[in-house]
């Protein structure tokens, strides 16, 4: 049967009329209607025998953190309103005005504790004063003050006084030069007074210079490690040191610096670079008062960005000291050194001493968390007692280790390492502005 | 045989863990509950104020510790069997309650209706004069509360200082996606009113910056002013946010995990609660990162001679690229702040591992701030820090969470943006798309994990039973029209029908229906019985999904079937 062409047509029109009614009408229509009447009622709860038996072990295991929850709950409520402990709490270490406690841990010094006052403003609104005394369990003790003014529209951008005093009882050493052996350790005792005063000048923002004076007192005693040697007379014997290796000091010292400061984010930097250029003049007093010499040092520091905050830090340091023509020996605890927590970190704190150091390091910095950063470092350092004569790349000293940085926005805050060599491993945690 | 005992004993011990499930809805003939009445009157809880800095690290450490001794739960995660929600009526939805109530995800609102939000008042009288009671100068940024002349309270916050209109508008426009989601939240209003309309209260006392408590002053209010953005006509732009004292006495923030002890209505583990899951995916939508306890209050209100606990969400500055003082860090929403499964990723890969958000992100508009949708994955959007709802979700619940933010369809996001009162229409075109992405993304990765058919409706025509659904993949245009379904009917174990449809539409008709209840007959039982249906679909040449399944109850006395359950297998 012949159809007319419009019955076709219509019948498209007829389909698509009943789809979008279709849809326009039954999309919308696709939803559960809500049935107030159906109203639940406080479901009981059945325990499963599963359940039950699973309660016991599950309330064994969650009995510490229940104690945790509950004891810490009101422990944190309660301190938190005294403000250092609500500093520490939100990892804000600095600054601190007014009175806080002060506390820390060594092999040498043993546990540590002291009050810090601080104080903005003691005079006028430019101000930073401060002072600490701090006692160890092993006798070590410091006091010390400082007093720091950054005024406004001045050439100095900072003017600063220091005055401290400290006694070391237990201060390692292990002779002079760079095939010491740590079997060899002995103990002094070290009191140091300390006085200067300085300023720095930013001739730009990424450019500065300072000058600084100061006069020290150092005196030398019997050390007072019941563990090891601490007469004077066998040190000397023991090392073969002059009588002035051992002496007391009485230093005057005039340095200069300059430093070149082009990092991105002092604190958690990653990129650009640091180096810095130290020179003084010190001259002896009293029993050493022909001592004359020179010590410069240089450290530099460069940050490449690798990818996604990944960094490498890439570090030269070198600090050496040149006497004059008569001068005596220097004393030992006035050379250079390495080892420790500012160089070659899987040694002993001054581990190694000469007239020159030397350390190469190489850091690699990954981020964890938000403002947590893991690293893996690799160092090498060595002491040259005539640099000019003695130096090659043979018989440099290794460290290596892992660590961990906490940084906020406005610079670092903690940071710890564990490093290790051929001797026993060292650990550090710190909590400073660092490089 | 000894090692026979042993094993046995572990045996058993899993059994026990596996075979221990949670609360599950019951099927009933009258079909699911769709309220909860959990309204009844209680006697005043007390107020709870915990510690963000504590509940921080709580949630970050001592609780990821507590998860990883939980050995019930180790197990179910490695076998695949977590625990469903615990508040799910029997079509895996959330029947209302006082902590949610169905509206957008569940019966279409109109754009208007979404935009409208809470609608409590007008919102605060602009004409002046405003009364700052109490200040708020700490923080990068500054606000106050306020008694407008009509005598209402509101909360003001301001932009960030460079981001004008950003803060303000994320606030305005989350608390409207949220309210159309079904939670409880605050009227959030934008205002712009001129700064003279402010008076201080007589006697107002704050703490200064210095630390020191003294009397609110004018020129102290004027330094707040100095440093908020102001508009070249001298206006001021500020979110106006009702006191939610205006529903009752406050009584401090809800917890994600447990039980107010205080409060009889509180009838599951909240971690257990659909609308504490599925706030993961709601709240990955629009990257409210900032979804923590001390976001959300709970209310003692009274409705209708009753007194009871109502639970609200609070606090929506840090959503889409806002985090309230500024753009949102590229991290944010995309790891906790302390991440210790990624930092654990981390350390044993020394940092060779990384995320795509550690590439940075570009702040394009000032007014949106960082929100972007191209590395966004919807499985990895991680809160402020491990909320102990979101660390035991299923895919049910995000399914059920998608569902939600896919039923925010291209009007109802404009509608949305529109609230947020941008002056750049650039702008407003920029988070559109980026939203369009997002919601894209969420549903097809969400739907993938379930078969998402949904909105079931049953009608006879006839003596035929007609079934009628939506395949939400095709719905939403997610995946081409080319899916088939494929069901089977089956009473008890007997598979009574088997047969595939290539549209949303399944008739059973007299004679599978007769033989559906001959089946039953045969049994010789007198009461009601359940026949499950299980629909499976194949999209183009992919395997089957895993099923729906539908639960048809027979009433033996009106010889008629009707639906009472629906799930979503996962």
């Amino acid at each position: 049967m012949n159809r007319p062409e419009s019955y076709h047509a219509n019948t498209v029109w007829v389909f698509i009329l009943t789809l979008v009614v279709f849809t326009v009408v039954s999309v919308p229509a696709f939803c559960y209607e809500i049935d107030t009447t159906r109203v639940r009622e406080k479901p009981e709860e059945n325990i499963t025998f599963g359940e039950a038996v699973l309660a016991a072990p599950s309330f064994i295991l969650n009995l510490p953190f229940w104690v945790l929850k509950n004891v810490s709950d009101f422990t944190v409520n309660e301190i938190v309103y005294s403000k250092p402990i609500q500093a520490l709490f939100a990892l804000k270490l600095r600054p601190i005005w007014g009175f806080y406690p002060t506390g820390g841990y060594n092999s040498n010094a043993g546990v540590k504790a002291g009050i810090v006052y601080r104080v903005k403003d003691l005079l006028s609104e430019e101000e930073d004063f401060k002072v600490k005394a701090s006692y160890s369990t092993h006798d070590y003790q410091t006091y010390s003050l400082r007093y720091k003014i950054m005024p406004q529209n001045s050439i100095f951008n900072e003017v600063h006084f220091n005055f401290s005093y400290r006694q070391k009882p237990r201060e390692s050493f292990y002779g002079i030069g760079n095939r010491t052996s740590d079997d060899n350790e002995v103990a002094f005792n070290l009191e140091n007074g300390f006085m200067g005063f300085g300023w720095n000048h930013e001739i730009s923002s990424q450019f500065s210079t300072g000058v600084d004076f100061s006069y020290r007192i150092l005196n030398i005693y019997d050390g007072q490690d019941p563990s090891l040697t601490g007469s004077l007379d066998s040190i000397q014997a023991k090392f073969d040191l002059s009588e002035d290796e051992l002496a007391n000091a009485r230093v005057l010292t005039v340095g200069m610096n300059l430093k070149y400061d082009w990092r991105d984010h002092p604190g958690q930097t990653t990129s650009g670079g640091y180096h810095a250029l130290e020179l003084s003049y010190n001259r002896g007093r009293g029993q050493l008062q022909d001592l004359e010499y020179f010590l410069a040092s240089v450290s530099l520091y460069q940050f490449i960005h690798i990818y996604r905050q990944r960094v490498l830090v890439l570090n030269f340091r070198t600090e050496t000291i040149g006497k004059t023509d008569g001068s005596p020996d220097l004393p030992f605890y006035l050379r250079p050194a390495l080892g420790g927590e500012e160089s070659l970190h899987g040694y002993k704190e001054h581990r190694f001493i000469d007239n020159t150091t030397m350390l190469a390091a190489v850091e690699y910095r990954f981020p964890l968390l938000q403002g947590v950063d893991g690293l893996l470092f690799f160092e090498e350092g060595r002491v040259f007692d005539d640099f000019s004569k003695d130096f090659d790349l043979k018989n440099w000293h290794y460290s290596t280790g892992i660590g961990i940085r906490l940084w906020d926005q406005e610079g670092l805050r903690l940071n710890g390492y564990a490093a290790f060599s051929k001797e026993s491993p060292q650990f550090y945690v710190h909590l400073s502005e660092t490089l | 045989m000894k090692n026979y005992m042993k094993i046995s004993l572990l045996l058993l011990s899993l059994m026990l863990m596996l075979g221990c499930s949670g609360y599950k809805p019951v099927l009933q003939p009258e079909g699911p509950y769709w309220v909860d009445d959990d309204k009844q009157d209680i006697p005043e809880p007390s107020s709870k104020d915990p510690n963000l800095a504590w509940m921080s690290i709580k949630r970050s450490s001592f609780d990821q510790i507590e998860d990883g001794l939980d050995l019930e739960r180790n197990f179910r995660i490695l076998s695949d069997e977590r625990e469903e929600a615990a508040n799910i009526n029997s079509f895996d939805e959330v029947p209302n309650c006082t902590w949610f109530t169905n509206r957008h995800g569940f019966a279409r609102m109109t754009p208007d209706e979404i935009a409208e939000g809470v609608d409590l008042t007008p919102g605060p009288d602009t004409s002046g004069p405003w009364l700052v009671f109490r200040p708020k100068v700490q923080g990068t940024t500054p606000g106050f509360w306020i008694e407008d002349s009509r005598g209402d309270q509101y909360v003001i916050k301001f932009d960030p200082k460079g981001y004008p209109e950003m803060a303000t508008a994320a606030a305005a426009m989350a608390s409207r996606y949220f309210h159309a989601c079904g939670y409880n939240v605050p009227q959030e209003t934008i205002v712009y009113y001129r700064p003279e309309i402010l008076q201080v209260k007589e006697g107002v006392k704050f703490e200064d910056k210095a630390g020191v408590k003294r009397e609110f002053t004018q020129q102290d209010l004027e330094d707040i002013l100095k440093r908020v953005h102001h508009e070249p006509d001298g206006r001021i732009r500020s979110l106006a946010s009702l006191s939610l004292g205006i529903h009752g006495k406050i009584k401090g923030p809800f917890s994600y995990s447990g039980r107010r002890s205080d409060d009889p209505n509180d009838w599951f583990d909240h971690q257990d609660r659909r609308e504490l899951r599925g706030l993961y995916v709601i709240g990955s939508f629009i990257n409210h990162y900032d979804l923590k306890d001390q976001n959300s209050l709970d209310i003692y209100v009274e409705e209708n001679g009753n007194k009871f606990l109502k639970h609200f969400l609070i606090d929506f500055g840090s959503t889409f690229g806002s985090d309230g003082q500024g753009p949102k860090p590229p991290i944010k929403g995309y790891a906790n702040m302390i991440d210790l499964r990624d930092a654990f990723v981390s350390l044993i890969t020394v940092g060779l591992k990384t995320w795509d958000w550690r590439g940075g992100g570009e702040v394009i508009y000032p007014s949106i701030g960082y929100f972007e949708a191209d590395i966004f994955q919807p499985d990895k959007f991680d809160p402020i820090y491990p909320n102990p709802a979101f660390e035991d979700k299923t895919d049910r619940d995000c399914y059920w969470g998608a569902k939600i933010v896919m039923a925010f369809r291209d009007s109802d996001l404009r509608a949305l943006i529109e609230t947020g009162q941008y002056s750049n229409p650039q702008a407003e075109e920029y988070l559109f798309e980026t939203l369009k992405k997002r919601r894209d993304k969420i549903g097809r990765f969400w739907f993938s994990k379930v078969n998402p058919l949904d909105y079931f409706e049953t009608e006879y025509a006839g003596s035929d039973l007609r079934i009628r659904f939506d395949d939400l993949g095709i719905k939403y245009e997610l995946w081409p029209q080319d899916a088939v379904y494929d069901y089977e009917i089956r009473y008890g174990k007997e598979l009574i029908r088997k047969d595939r449809v290539k549209t949303g539409e399944i008739i059973l008709t007299q004679d599978d229906l007769n033989r559906m209840t001959s089946a039953f007959k045969a049994t010789d039982k007198k009461e009601d019985y359940i026949y499950r249906m299980d629909i499976r679909t194949t999209r183009g040449n992919g395997d089957p999904s895993k099923p729906t399944r539908l639960h048809f109850w027979y009433h033996h006395d009106e010889n008629k079937f009707s639906l009472v359950g629906v799930e979503h297998l996962d």
